[in-house]
């Protein structure tokens, strides 16, 4: 038990778990029907599909700050992969799986780069500030400075590609069941595997962890590798969602969401300490509290202002001053 | 991570009493506005607009900002769905992105008007819009008269690849074709940011000694280019043209009159008149599918006009 309430896994899927029951408790209702509207399929969906993207870049940002490094590219590759799908499909005639598989691999291919920049000691940081400029020019480049639509059903895109925009029940999205399989493949991996267990030790102490044999350079090339792959994949659900390639996602920050994501669940930004599950959580924290917000019509100041502050939070909570303070109020009592 | 519940129950409960205050029984006509970007100066604008004629009205509006995403856009106007709102007004991030979650509020019996950029779709009540060809066009056509059918222009774009870039520069080179004499001899990219309109015009007028006249798509740029040529002290040399016309001490309406700008041409914002659309659909009336708002040149005779416009 004392393992589990110090865990901030725990706490934060504790403070997710409150949050939605009081979103539920606390939501508006519809103005003629009456409805709850937090509780309905439609919140379920939309909650789900925002959150279903940058929780698979969250997820492969996890491995990056393990290691103690961050991954500022992701949010071109994002880019970079939902406009190179959407021409493959689109201008190409691509299969569905071959198209995704590419991007994926294109993104992974350019997280290799970056890690092995990484690898060979330059700040990850600067490498991936660097990445981030160029893969942006390269999406640009890649789709002739245009945003790349696609068109499901007669002459548009593979019909396959249309799974990735299915509802399991109606209000599952299939793209959050895709995020829930790769969170736990990527707890497994974490977990259990000699892979997983090098990632930590390399985020722990660098040098310990190449003094007890661990090869760092090649833990450090996968895990850009598998932030990398994850973009691309997320361009994917996103190319799915949006039926819009966009070379310009660069833009709109959304590799710091998946960063916040991380943080908020529990993952320390200088490395060694979090887990996948807790960057799920995270996702869903940040999720339900900007959907909630926005069903009581708080303004996009206020829900940015509430994420820094979440983050601040969260950030706090890892603090040894805080925690220490905190124990000893517990233990006066 | 306590503290952190302590937190959130707190700000919820604040959240619930607030909303609770405010819903009551009315009967007042309630309508959603769902805005893809209201850090825009131009979409501030057009908030200003539609809110200041929801004041008059006595309309209740309901208003969300997506910060330029697609993603939480389509959670708005699902949401403003869900609430059951009287009519919904949306003004997409883009044309794809949007065009199923306009689909669904249509099919869940929602009136809808789509304003300033449109859908793929016509699963809505009426589009209002301005047209960026035309607007591009009326600037070519004064470009001509200010030339007299010769000279050397260059050209700064807007995001290049956004429709209103295109459209500004097909409608503006379309007028030109008429003249063979005016040449565009040099085209940049702006991505509509003064600072970017005037670095990139420094390079112009290093590589040019002789520009008659600047075409920029939108203000900013254009001041930006203005400002560039004076350091270089060549700014009454050329002319400078802009698009927009916003009003306030920052629109492009008070720089034509500060001498900046040769003449702009008027982007009017859907506000105002997507509401009174709106409003009048919902009293029955019939409206018409596509409303286009008309442009209006704007030069240094009238530009005090519209300063101080409303």
């Amino acid at each position: 038990m004392k393992r589990l309430t110090q865990s901030e896994v725990f706490w934060a899927a504790v403070t997710l778990l409150a949050l939605v029951v009081v979103s539920a408790l606390t939501a508006p209702d519809s103005l003629k029907s009456g409805q709850n509207l937090f509780l309905q399929a439609a919140t379920a969906r939309s909650l789900l599909n925002q959150v279903s993207f940058i929780g698979v870049l969250a997820v492969g940002m996890t491995f990056v700050i393990l290691t103690g490094g961050i991954d500022l590219a992701v949010g071109s590759l994002l880019g970079l992969s939902s406009a190179s799908a959407a021409i493959l499909l689109m201008d190409h005639g691509w299969s569905a799986w071959s198209s995704v598989a590419l991007v994926i691999g294109l993104c992974a291919a350019i997280g290799a780069l970056q890690g092995a920049l990484v690898a060979a000691k330059l700040q990850p940081f600067i490498v991936t500030l660097a990445g981030f400029s160029m893969v942006y020019a390269l999406a640009r480049i890649v789709a002739d400075d245009r945003r790349r639509d696609i068109r499901m059903g007669e002459g548009g895109a593979d019909a396959a590609f249309g799974a990735l925009q299915a509802h399991v029940f109606g209000w599952l999205p299939v793209s959050a069941v895709i995020l829930a399989a790769l969170v736990a493949l990527a707890w497994l991996a974490l977990r259990t595997t000699v892979f997983g267990r090098n990632v930590y030790a390399v985020g722990g102490n660098e040098r310990a962890a190449h003094l007890a044999g661990v090869p760092v350079g090649w833990v450090l090339v996968a895990a850009y590798v598998i932030s990398g792959a994850c973009s691309g994949l997320a361009g994917a659900i996103y190319l799915a969602q949006y039926e819009q390639g966009n070379p310009d996602l660069a833009r709109s920050g959304y590799e710091l969401d998946a960063i916040a994501a991380v943080v908020v669940g529990g993952t320390r930004l200088t490395g060694g300490r979090g887990s996948a599950l807790g960057t799920l959580v995270g996702v869903l924290l940040i999720g339900v509290l900007n959907t909630t917000m926005g069903l009581h019509d708080w303004n996009e100041n206020f829900q940015k202002l509430a994420k820094g502050a979440i983050i601040l939070l969260a950030a706090l909570s890892q603090h040894a001053r805080v925690r220490e303070f905190v124990g000893r109020i517990g233990a006066s009592r | 991570m306590k503290s952190v519940i302590v937190w959130v129950l707190a700000s919820c409960a604040l959240l619930g009493s607030c909303s609770k205050a405010a819903s009551g029984p009315s009967k007042k006509v309630v309508v959603g506005f769902s805005q893809c970007d209201g850090s825009e100066p131009w979409r501030k604008l057009f908030d200003e607009d539609l809110r200041a004629a929801a004041a008059e009205q006595g309309v209740e509006l309901l208003y969300l900002d997506a910060a330029g995403r697609a993603e939480r856009q389509n959670e708005h106007v699902a949401s403003l769905v869900a609430k059951e709102v009287d009519a919904l007004l949306i003004s997409p991030l883009d044309a794809q992105p949007l065009t199923a979650a306009v689909e669904r509020a249509t099919a869940a019996g929602v009136p809808v008007f789509v304003l300033d950029r449109n859908v793929n779709t016509d699963a809505y009540v009426a589009y209002v819009s301005a047209d960026n060809t035309q607007i591009g066009r009326a600037a070519g056509e004064h470009a001509l008269k200010l030339l007299g059918g010769q000279g050397k222009v260059v050209e700064i774009w807007g995001l290049r690849g956004s429709t209103p870039a295109q459209e500004r520069h097909k409608g503006f080179r379309d007028a030109l074709a008429a003249a063979p004499g005016v040449q565009v001899i040099a085209e940049q990219d702006g991505d509509w940011k003064l600072d970017l309109g005037k670095a990139r015009m420094q390079a112009l007028l290093k590589a040019h000694e002789d520009i008659d006249l600047v075409y920029a798509h939108n203000d900013p740029m254009a001041v930006g280019a203005w400002l560039a040529a004076r350091e270089d002290g060549r700014e009454k040399q050329m002319k400078f043209l802009g698009i927009d016309g916003n009003p306030g001490p920052e629109g492009g309406a008070q720089a034509v009159l500060d001498g900046k700008l040769t003449a702009t041409f008027l982007y009017p914002t859907p506000g105002r008149k997507g509401l009174e659309v709106a409003l009048a659909h919902l009293r029955g009336e019939r409206v018409p599918k596509v409303v286009t708002l008309p442009t209006e040149t704007i030069t240094p005779e009238n530009a005090a006009r519209f300063v101080g416009k409303k």
